[in-house]
């Protein structure tokens, strides 16, 4: 309490100093021209750096900052195509300012109408950025993206996590990873999301009718994880990552070399890598058994780029090895019973780094081959290749030795064309198509399949004034060829599903500070094969789910509307949404059990209902002074299954999250330092079925992390960070965690990484 | 560096051929390798000299699909003393796999525990791994006439056996009901 009032002792004179000092009303202005031709580059992107102060440049390429504060600036101008220019400006007094690209007609970014999209009003997109993404380098992907207002981490344990986005995660959201969609086993939450997250130079989360060039299944929202783009400066720049955890010791090494032939500047690389380690985590008071993690990454790019075409081939291997926390792997109700009464997990309480049974093996493969061709300024072709392995073995506690119990193999090949055109009207179209096929030995869980698909569709954008309009269409085919033996005769049944799909997205742009969003749209999935083919034991819930043959696609209608207002001191968004779910695929406790020889067990069904996912996200952040920064943010989700007039189960209860941050500047040497003290507020899920589980969600709790961070700017910046995660150490049980019945959740966790940057330029060659 | 390039493209490329090579269109038949089917209770009588009783619980499909087939009643004399062997089994091909050895094999990682719903039925396990008891063998007292239930639970205990059944994943866990008479 005493700390609290110091804080704010301070704060309150740190606000009267610095409004006392300067007030922040010089503007900046000016044109954002073509370095070769001069002609104006529209939506080129302008920011201050520390600041939110940004702007997007308009058709004439003119551009506009008000609201700066007098001083030394760094202002940052990206256009696509091209190098980002950093300029750095000494005023006390209103200026014209000039940009000049270089504008190589080459590799776009991925997402050319949306490069920094918070602040651009097309889309409904939100990104991690840089220091956000540094942050959470020994994290999982899941945890990564929590930061996110409205995304959750649903997970199984500590090793296995994946996003949830509203409530919606596995087959409801669409992850892509490097420009391919991450075909892996996505079904059930026991699976986590096979990409190395030290390979990320971006990650975003977009929903909208943008999203429709990616499938037809985003229902949640599209997570883009991509790397870094292929350097195209002569040189070589990399970075080496250290980090670690003192929870479960962790160790988290990784490197990336980037570079571009001097001899060949047309030819640039990447080579990547990471590695990491860890043991037993740690609860408050007990060791958690069995949650050992190996991981070993790798990749490579190689591209190559003329002035109007290019071709990219890289390729991306993932391995991890996750031990299964001993205690969760139980064998019947009784077990399940006995396990959520324990005050202590029944389980081996030491620090150990073996990951002994039960664990997983999971390796995905990635090889990606494209080609691009530039018409003009502003128009491309793309076409891309992918193929993807993905082998997961499973160890129960049973057998011994190396042989796995069981064993799934999902090969994925996918191809797709697009163009796309800029211009007042944009437009994207493309065509998809994919190959996969699933085998399996050992215990039979999920059938043989082989599956073909195809898509096509179309996204037009028109932008006038303020205004700005979204329109895409999109119709998808799916194929699914089933081969299973049943009482020893090989059946063969086939699915079909096609649908069409669309979205309107309206966007207003009142001034720079107002912004106005809406979009409604539809989405559709096909059952996933877990849906339709389920067939027997869980372990782990002890229950036995039965999968439905006959289930139709899933069919979602939403609309999503948000709010952006900026004032001088406060900044605001909020986003309202609705989803209705025509024929939500979900398990249904049946209220029947089956006796098997570990005794009864509840049998569960796949069945499909009527839902309603709505909700509310809200995000503020006060500018208390120059260097303090008070940011709060809530996320409140309703479920109904509105067949049953129930609520669904395994929904994200109401979240608040504060956090308070200070900036200072501690000489010329240090940038970006940055201290914060956050809190998030997870209340109680009093709004469950009771009948689908088998005991109540957790209490509520509030944790509490402190981050600090810096770049020290010396020839070859170095960043440091260093985190406490859970600093008052408190026992807690998350309702999106399927291991709650079974253990507390880790404790108190000091993480900490430095990340080195190099580079080494060509002297003689001149850049901007 | 050009020349590294092609090497570890092709060397990866065909690394990544090989994992290719199961047939989709042939699936295996899902033989489960630790099934148990079924739990038979071998009672010997201690006093007399009268053939074993053998009572069993049968699953055959394993957890789920078909209900079990055989599930015995546990029928005793009052005041008897039996010897008790359980025998555990997979039936679920046509050659039957005894893993009675196997537990054998792994006494220090499991226990069977008996738990009888009335007091007049006592059962104590009567053999050991060494350092606990198992269980495969125990011993059986009746005394007056009475109904009730037996449970019989398999546990496995890698690493966390203590003698007790409370650690470790139930592979195996019958409530069969009992009459003494």
């Amino acid at each position: 309490m005493r700390f609290d009032k110091l804080i704010l002792t301070v704060l309150i004179l740190i606000t009267g100093l610095s409004q006392a000092q300067e007030t922040c009303d010089i503007t900046i202005s000016g044109s954002v021209l073509d370095e070769h031709n001069q002609e104006p580059l529209a939506f080129a992107f302008i920011v201050i750096e520390g600041t939110s102060n940004a702007t997007t440049s308009d058709s004439l390429g003119n551009y506009i900052l008000k609201g700066v504060c007098p001083g030394k600036l760094i202002v940052h101008c990206d256009h696509m195509g091209c190098e980002r220019i950093i300029d750095t400006l000494n005023t006390i007094q209103s200026t014209i300012h000039n940009f000049h690209p270089e504008h190589h007609v080459n590799e776009l970014g991925l997402l050319e109408i949306t490069t920094h999209v918070k602040k651009s009003e097309n889309k409904q997109t939100k990104l991690l950025n840089e220091q956000e993404i540094v942050k959470t380098q020994t994290k999982q992907l899941g945890a990564a993206l929590s930061q996110i207002q409205g995304v959750q981490n649903q997970s199984s344990g500590n090793n296995v996590s994946k996003p949830s986005i509203h409530g919606m995660h596995s087959n409801r959201v669409l992850i892509l990873n490097n420009e391919l969609r991450q075909e892996g086993q996505q079904w059930g939450t026991d699976h986590g999301v096979e990409l190395d997250f030290t390979n990320s130079g971006s990650v975003q989360v977009i929903s909208g009718a943008n999203s429709l060039a990616y499938g037809s299944d985003a229902i949640g929202g599209v997570i883009i994880v991509n790397p870094k783009p292929l350097r195209k400066k002569h040189g070589l720049q990399g970075s080496v990552f250290l980090g670690g955890e003192s929870n479960g010791k962790k160790g988290v090494s990784a490197a990336e070399l980037n570079g571009n032939f001097k001899a060949i500047p047309q030819l640039s690389y990447r080579l990547q890598g990471s590695l990491k380690k860890s043991g037993n985590i740690n609860a408050p008071d007990y060791y958690i058994d069995n949650t050992g993690l190996e991981e070993h990454n790798y990749s490579w790019a190689l591209g190559y780029r003329s002035n109007n075409y290019g071709l990219e081939v890289s390729y991306a291997d993932f391995n991890s090895n996750i031990g299964v926390f001993s205690g969760a792997h139980i064998g019947n109700l009784t077990d399940l019973q006995a396990a959520f009464t324990a005050e202590v997990p029944n389980t081996v309480n030491q620090f150990s780094y073996d990951i002994a049974r039960p664990y997983q093996t999971v390796s995905h493969e990635t090889v990606k081959a494209k080609s691009f061709f530039y018409f003009n300024d502003t128009s491309k072709l793309e076409i891309i290749y992918g193929r993807q392995f993905n082998q997961r073995s499973e160890f129960d506690n049973h057998s011994a030795g190396n042989v796995p119990d069981f064993n799934f193999n999902l090969t994925s090949h996918t191809a797709e064309v697009k163009y796309s055109f800029r211009g007042k009207f944009s437009h994207q179209t493309g065509i998809q198509s994919g190959y996969q096929t699933n085998t399996w030995d050992g215990r039979f869980f999920i059938p043989n399949y082989e599956k073909y698909t195809a898509g096509t569709y179309f996204i037009e954008t028109y932008k006038n004034g303020h205004h700005l309009i979204n329109i895409g269409g999109r119709y998808d085919y799916n194929f699914i060829s089933v081969y299973y033996f049943e009482n020893d005769v090989l059946l063969n049944p086939i699915h079909n599903y096609s649908n069409a799909n669309g979205s309107v997205s309206y966007a207003y742009n009142f001034s720079d500070s107002l912004i106005f969003r809406s979009n409604i749209g539809s989405a559709w999935r096909p059952p996933s094969i877990n849906e339709l083919y389920s067939n027997g034991l869980h372990h782990g819930s002890a229950s036995l789910e039965y999968g439905a043959q006959n289930l139709n696609s899933e069919q979602v209608y939403n609309l999503n509307t948000s709010l952006e207002k900026k004032w001088k001191k406060v900044e605001i968004s909020t986003q309202l949404y609705a989803n209705y779910f025509e024929n939500y695929i979900y398990l249904a406790p049946t209220g029947e059990s089956e006796l098997t020889i570990r005794g009864a067990f509840p049998v569960y069904q796949f069945e499909q209902i009527k839902a309603w996912l709505n909700g509310w996200d809200f995000e503020a952040d006060i500018h208390l002074t120059k260097n303090f920064d008070f940011e709060f943010g809530t996320s409140i989700l309703r479920a109904k299954n509105q067949t049953d007039n129930e609520f669904l189960w395994g929904m994200p209860s109401d979240e608040v999250k504060a956090s308070l941050s200070y900036s200072p500047n501690i000489g010329k040497h240090f940038k970006k330092t940055n201290f914060r003290l956050n809190s998030t507020h997870t209340t109680k899920q009093k709004r469950f079925y009771s009948n689908a589980d088998f005991v109540n969600p957790p209490s509520a709790y509030t944790l509490f992390n402190f981050e600090a961070y810096t770049v020290l700017n010396i020839k070859t910046p170095l960043t440091f960070y260093f985190n406490i995660n859970n600093l008052l150490n408190n026992a807690y049980r998350d309702y999106l965690n399927r291991f709650r019945y079974f253990t507390d959740e880790m404790g108190r966790n000091f993480v900490f990484g430095v990340k080195f940057n190099f580079e080494v330029e060509e002297k003689h060659h001149h850049h901007k | 560096m050009k020349k590294t390039f092609l090497i570890i493209a092709a060397i990866t490329a065909f690394i990544a051929c090989e994992k290719d090579e199961k047939k989709v269109t042939n699936p295996g038949n899902g033989e489960e390798e630790e099934l148990i089917t079924t739990v038979r209770l071998i009672f010997n009588y201690d006093t007399v000299s009268l053939p074993a009783d053998t009572f069993t619980f049968k699953d055959i499909d394993g957890a789920g699909g078909l209900e079990p087939t055989v599930f015995d009643t546990i029928k005793l004399v009052t005041s008897e003393n039996y010897t008790v062997q359980v025998e555990f089994l997979n039936e679920s091909s046509a050659e039957a796999e005894d893993i009675t050895e196997e537990i054998l094999a792994e006494a220090e990682e499991h226990i069977i525990c008996y738990s009888s719903s009335e007091d007049d039925l006592l059962i104590t396990r009567t053999d050991s791994d060494g350092n606990y008891e198992v269980g495969l063998e125990s011993s059986w007292s009746s005394t007056e006439a009475s109904i009730g239930t037996v449970t019989m639970t398999l546990k496995h205990q890698p690493d966390v056996k203590d003698g007790t059944c409370a650690p470790g994943e139930t592979d195996v866990e019958v409530v069969f009901p009992f009459i003494v008479q």
